[in-house]
C-alpha cells in the first residue's frame, strides 16, 4: 500500500488505500493505522470515508443473473471449485450472510435436509434465490451441492457443518 | 571505565534523538470519498512528507 517503507527528510510518500464495495451499501469508513519512527506521533489513523449507494441491487433482476456478467464475481467467483462449508462462507453469505436479503443458516436449519437440497438446486420461486444445478441453469455440480446440504443441516450427511 | 562509556553511549542517542528525529506529515489524514456507487473504485491515496531532519521509515501499515 506505501510506495516506499524509507522516506529521507523532505522526501514525499503515498499511501494507497482501498476499499471493496461490492456488495455493500451505506455510509463506510476504514481505517489504516500507520506506524512510524517519528518521536512525537509514532501512530497516525488515516481515516476513508464514503457513502456507497447500490445502484445494482435496487434492480430486480431474474434470480439466475447472478451467474452472469460482473455479477457472477461476487456471487460464484468466490467460491469455485470449493466443496461443503467453505463453499457456503465463498458464494453463498453474499445473500445469506447476517442482515442480507436471504434466509441466515440458523433459519435453515429449522427445515428438512430435503427441502434445503430441493431449494438449492431448483432454486425459490419469486425470492432471488436461483437454482444452482445444472439443469437449472446453475454453475454447482452435484458433489458440490450435496456437500452445502451437509453443510447446512449436519444430520444430514452425519458429518459437522461448523 | 565501561560505565562511562555507556552512560556517555546512551547520552548521545538520546541527543540524537532530540534533534535528528523524523517527522511525518499528513496533509488530510481524513479523506471523505463522497457519494459512491458500488461499481466506482472506493480508493484514495494519502500523500505525506518526511519534514524531520532523519529518515523516516513507516514500520507498519495495520487496516482495521
Amino acid at each position: 500500500m506505501a510506495s516506499s517503507s524509507r522516506l529521507k527528510p523532505g522526501e514525499k510518500g503515498k499511501i494507497k488505500v482501498a476499499v471493496d464495495v461490492r456488495g455493500r451499501r451505506g455510509r463506510m469508513v476504514k481505517k489504516v493505522q500507520v506506524s512510524t519512527n517519528d518521536p512525537k506521533t509514532p501512530r497516525v489513523i488515516l481515516v476513508l470515508k464514503m457513502r456507497v449507494t447500490d445502484r445494482i441491487h435496487m434492480k430486480k433482476y431474474g434470480a439466475a443473473e447472478i451467474f452472469k456478467g460482473s455479477c457472477s464475481g461476487c456471487h460464484i467467483g468466490r467460491g469455485k471449485s470449493m466443496k461443503g462449508f467453505a463453499l457456503f462462507l465463498a458464494d453463498c453469505m453474499t445473500c445469506h450472510g447476517t442482515g442480507k436479503s436471504g434466509l441466515s443458516i440458523v433459519q435453515m436449519r429449522t427445515k428438512k435436509a430435503g427441502e434445503i437440497e430441493r431449494a438449492i438446486r431448483q432454486g425459490v420461486r419469486g425470492t432471488s434465490m436461483p437454482g444452482w444445478d445444472p439443469k437449472h441453469g446453475g454453475p454447482l455440480t452435484d458433489e458440490q451441492i450435496r456437500g452445502l446440504v451437509d453443510a447446512i443441516i449436519p444430520a444430514a450427511g452425519g458429518r459437522k457443518g461448523i | 571505565m565501561t560505565r562511562a562509556f555507556l552512560t556517555f553511549a546512551i547520552f548521545l542517542s538520546l541527543v540524537s534523538l532530540s534533534f535528528a528525529a523524523p517527522s511525518l506529515h499528513i496533509r488530510n489524514p481524513q479523506y471523505d470519498l463522497g457519494t459512491i456507487t458500488q461499481k466506482d473504485k472506493a480508493e484514495h491515496v494519502f500523500v505525506f512528507q518526511n519534514r524531520g531532519s532523519s529518515d523516516l521509515v513507516i514500520e507498519k501499515l495495520v487496516p482495521s
